[in-house]
């Protein structure tokens, strides 16, 4: 073992954790990240590469994609009731502090800067975009994923920007007014968030 | 909203994607922290200050010095002292706590402190000013709800900053809160214990 990984701790980037993530069928090594968000506290490094790092080279090519960070304290996961958590921590994604999170089938999560009447209807084009996504995907195109809407004609600055996501197995849209700030530790809090609250966040049937 | 910020806004955008196309070009760094500087708040100038120390090639330290001379009246005194230590060829690794949601190139350290990861500086200033003008204003079923939503936010994101910000401008005030205030300061407290001794001693960056 390297003196890196002694005592120390590893966490997902903002880019890592949305990699990670951004599949609803996961490789071998975005199963392998999501591991780092599924306890109460980012796992020891020493641990975490006996689950899952059999080739010894895992966690090099994940640090030189910068998709993982060597902690040298652990960092306890969020542990708060994730339907406040979850409103509080999706507007800073947003360059407008609006945002929604919103089930793949349309049901509105939670929402922060906006009315929950636009949220709901956001919520559910949300969901019909995600039919349009997997319709595109099941016909060979499969780049139908992350989408901005633009009402400025050369399209620079986006009014909403829709990212999906999925957290063991269940699909989920993040809906941003604005400049869209992925490169934020609160999107990896999020995902964290979700990955411990399991069922408890699911939505509605 | 307001011609002149959405213009700046397009302009910072506009300057941000050039970055992102070229990240060693120094002069497109230095016009995006141009547009940065006419947005509000500290985290967009932060974040493009980190951009540059990361990308632009450490030999080249004139830049970072007129750079960080653009940019030092609108950042705090700690976060200057930082940027400094790294303006004479020091290269400043890619995942760094001086990076903010608005770097593209630089990512945001997790080695921080709990309210830095779930909301920047800027949003804790945003919604300190919100619940006190609301508390103000007087209007009670607006200023209960604002209330509530602030203190729900404090705990939720351990946003001490926030906190403190509208309990010292509401005393300034002299404006008597409920009793929800002293719960709110107490686990506030006590959530801090942990956290302000790891700020306190940061750890040692990895590269």
């Amino acid at each position: 073992m390297s003196n890196d990984t002694a005592q120390t701790w590893l966490l997902p980037t903002p880019r890592g954790a949305l990699h990670a993530f951004s599949s609803p069928e996961p490789s071998p090594q975005q199963k392998a990240v999501q591991a780092l968000l599924g306890g109460q506290a980012a796992p020891a490094t020493a641990a975490w590469r006996e689950q899952h790092d059999h080739s010894g080279r895992m966690l090099e090519q994940l640090r030189e994609r910068q998709w993982v960070q060597i902690l040298r304290r652990e960092v306890p996961a969020p542990d708060v009731r994730l339907g406040d958590f979850a409103q509080h921590v999706i507007a800073p994604l947003s360059g407008e502090r609006c945002a929604v999170l919103a089930s793949d089938s349309g049901f509105c999560l939670g929402h922060s800067g906006l009315d929950a009447d636009l949220a709901e209807t956001l919520s559910a084009a949300a969901a019909d975009y995600s039919s349009f996504a997997q319709r595109q995907a099941r016909r060979g195109w499969a780049g139908a994923s992350r989408v901005a809407f633009h009402s400025d004609p050369d399209m620079l600055l986006p009014d909403w920007s829709f990212i999906p996501f999925w957290v063991d197995g269940t699909g989920y849209w993040l809906l941003l007014a604005g400049e869209p700030l992925l490169n934020n530790l609160a999107m990896v809090e999020l995902l964290w968030s979700i990955r411990l609250a399991g069922t408890r966040f699911a939505a509605p049937i | 909203m307001d011609p002149a910020q959405l213009h700046a806004r397009r302009q910072f955008r506009a300057r941000t994607c050039a970055v992102a196309r070229t990240p060693e070009d120094a002069g497109a760094h230095l016009a995006r922290l141009q547009a940065a500087v006419q947005l509000g708040g500290e985290e967009p100038v932060q974040g493009c200050l980190a951009d540059l120390f990361v990308a632009v090639p450490g030999e080249d330290t004139g830049v970072r010095q007129a750079a960080l001379q653009l940019a030092a009246s609108r950042l705090p005194d700690y976060v200057r002292e930082a940027f400094a230590r790294h303006a004479h060829g020091h290269l400043l690794p890619g995942i760094t706590p001086l990076a903010t949601r608005w770097s593209v190139i630089a990512q945001p350290s997790a080695n921080v402190a709990a309210r830095v990861r779930r909301g920047g500086a800027d949003h804790s200033r945003r919604l300190a000013a919100q619940v006190v003008e609301a508390l103000l204003e007087g209007d009670p079923l607006h200023a209960s709800r604002v209330e509530r939503d602030f203190l729900d936010h404090c705990l939720s994101c351990q946003d001490k900053l926030a906190f403190m910000l509208a309990s010292r401008d509401l005393r300034r005030h002299e404006l008597a809160v409920g009793d929800r205030w002293e719960q709110v300061a107490a686990t506030l407290e006590q959530r801090d214990l942990m956290g302000s001794r790891q700020a306190a001693n940061p750890p040692a960056p990895i590269p």
